[in-house]
């Protein structure tokens, strides 16, 4: 019984591990095709095709779900579930902290665990952030990050959305660490990644609705912030560099044209209207 | 009937002398120590500003875009996000683009302020940069809170007049940088020209704004 348990689990990531390293082979053929683009994303054609299918099924499914969640679950509810769900992370997150070699981050960790499985009911409530020790993520696609591998070529995936390629690689490394792999139970498995992915997204439905309103090509927008959001992970939110924003003599002439002072005198007589 | 005119004569000097002084001293130069000084009161103006009450939406949105040009290098964001294809553009493309821009970035940043009015906000710490012109402000929006501040990050560069924000970095994701990556991104996905990049702007516009008046 023991044999086939281990023969399941190592046959299921083995199958992972194969697509991985075919969707990599490929990416990085396509790497070598590739013009230098700052997009990095020489399957553009086909991941805005990808990305359209997910965003179909997305408002079909996924979307109305979620509404269907944040609409009808008390607050104090969803709040429950985001800390139970980032407690069951706390393995990945410790292991990441350790790979990292990040001693501050690995003893947050250990004390949030100790914290929440005690007076926290076994991780159903964050009592760890009130008393200083707040959650953060970790996980092997930062490790990498951290240990100087590039991002690689992005990637949209069928169901699983934007990615790098790093990233995608993260997530086999994460499925070895993690003990909810342990559970060879489908059911198990599937249940824990559906509530984990209507967590998250109720938590976007504003953000990425407003993203979409307001954007002229969200497909491009979604693919900075997914590379932004991966890198401000990466260096724990302490990558504080400025952008690079050319000072040229010309620029500065805009500059001086920028009507500053006049405006802040509109401004300040506007507000001085009688009656106001 | 005579009390009343010299009210209102009275009310107006005193509205005119009001007015000078502040022209005056908005006319003088920066009042700002550094630039956490600066950034301190232009989000306390900001956020006082879009969080008035009584004012109407349009005269919200005039108001804050004479703040968002008085504190921000609004043209020469518009320049950096339209990257490699600025200088594949001719000058008229490109004024016709950032005309555009301006209201553009109006919408966008007045609404991702009133997104934060109400809350609080403080000035971190202010790191230096390589650049001696530019230095890195770090705010935190709503520092007490249960998950933790919200971290605004403003790039300001210093130029002989004066302060004026380049970006804005909302928990890492840079205002400026995913513009430039989304315009860049339609650019190039649109045969690497900037004429549909400003009909689509323009049409956006067009859009955002009636939903606007919808919203009112």
């Amino acid at each position: 019984m023991k044999t086939l348990f281990l023969s399941d689990r190592f046959r299921r990531r083995v199958v992972r591990t194969l697509a991985a390293i075919g969707i990599g082979a490929f990416a990085l053929t396509g790497c070598a095709t590739a013009d230098g683009d700052m997009a990095n994303d020489p399957f553009e054609s086909v991941n805005r095709s990808v990305f359209d299918f997910n965003n179909k099924l997305d408002s079909a499914a996924f979307k109305p779900v979620a509404q269907a969640y944040a609409d009808n679950v008390p607050a104090d509810i969803r709040q429950i579930v985001t800390d139970a769900l980032r407690y069951l992370k706390t393995p990945v997150i410790f292991a990441n902290d350790v790979l990292q070699g990040n001693v501050d981050r690995a003893g947050n960790t250990l004390f949030r665990f100790v914290i929440n499985t005690t007076i926290g009911f076994g991780g159903l409530v964050d009592t760890a952030s009130a008393t200083g020790a707040p959650y953060h993520s970790e996980d092997f696609g930062q490790t990498l990050g951290v240990w100087g591998v590039g991002e690689g070529p992005y990637l949209v995936i069928p169901l699983l959305g934007p990615m790098t390629l790093r990233d995608g690689f993260g997530k086999i490394g994460d499925s070895f660490i993690d003990p909810l792999g342990e559970i060879n139970e489908t059911a198990v498995d599937w249940s824990h990644r559906l509530v984990d992915g209507v967590d998250r997204r109720a938590d976007l439905l504003d953000t990425l609705d407003e993203l979409e309103r307001t954007s002229l090509d969200y497909y491009a927008a979604i693919r900075s912030l997914v590379r932004q959001k991966r890198n401000d992970e990466i260096s724990n939110g302490e990558g504080n560099l400025p952008i690079p924003v050319p000072n040229l003599s010309f620029d500065d002439e805009d500059e001086k044209k920028e009507p500053a002072v006049k405006q802040s005198a509109l401004e300040i007589h506007m507000s001085w209207r009688p009656g106001r | 009937m005579l009390m009343s005119s010299s009210a209102r004569i009275l009310r107006g000097a005193i509205l005119t002398l009001g007015v000078t002084f502040l022209i005056s001293a908005a006319q003088a130069a920066p009042a700002y120590p550094d630039s956490g000084a600066f950034i301190t009161a232009l989000g306390k103006r900001a956020i006082e500003l879009l969080g008035a009450r009584g004012a109407t939406y349009e005269e919200q949105e005039t108001r804050f875009r004479a703040l968002l040009f008085e504190g921000f290098a609004v043209r020469k964001i518009g320049k950096f996000v339209l990257g490699k294809y600025r200088q594949s553009s001719s000058a008229g493309e490109v004024t016709e683009f950032l005309h555009l821009f301006e209201d553009y970035i109006v919408s966008l940043y007045s609404s991702a302020f009133r997104s934060f009015s109400g809350g609080t906000f403080a000035v971190a710490r202010v790191v230096k940069t390589r650049s001696p012109q530019d230095t890195m402000v770090i705010t935190h929006i709503n520092p007490d809170a249960p998950g933790g501040p919200t971290k605004v990050v403003f790039q300001v560069r210093n130029y002989s007049g004066g302060y004026k924000i380049l970006d804005v970095k909302i928990q890492g994701i840079s205002m400026i940088v995913t513009q430039r990556d989304e315009f860049t991104g339609f650019i190039r996905n649109n045969g690497g020209e900037i004429t549909p990049l400003i009909k689509a702007l323009r049409k956006k516009m067009k859009y955002l704004k009636s939903r606007a008046r919808e919203r009112q």
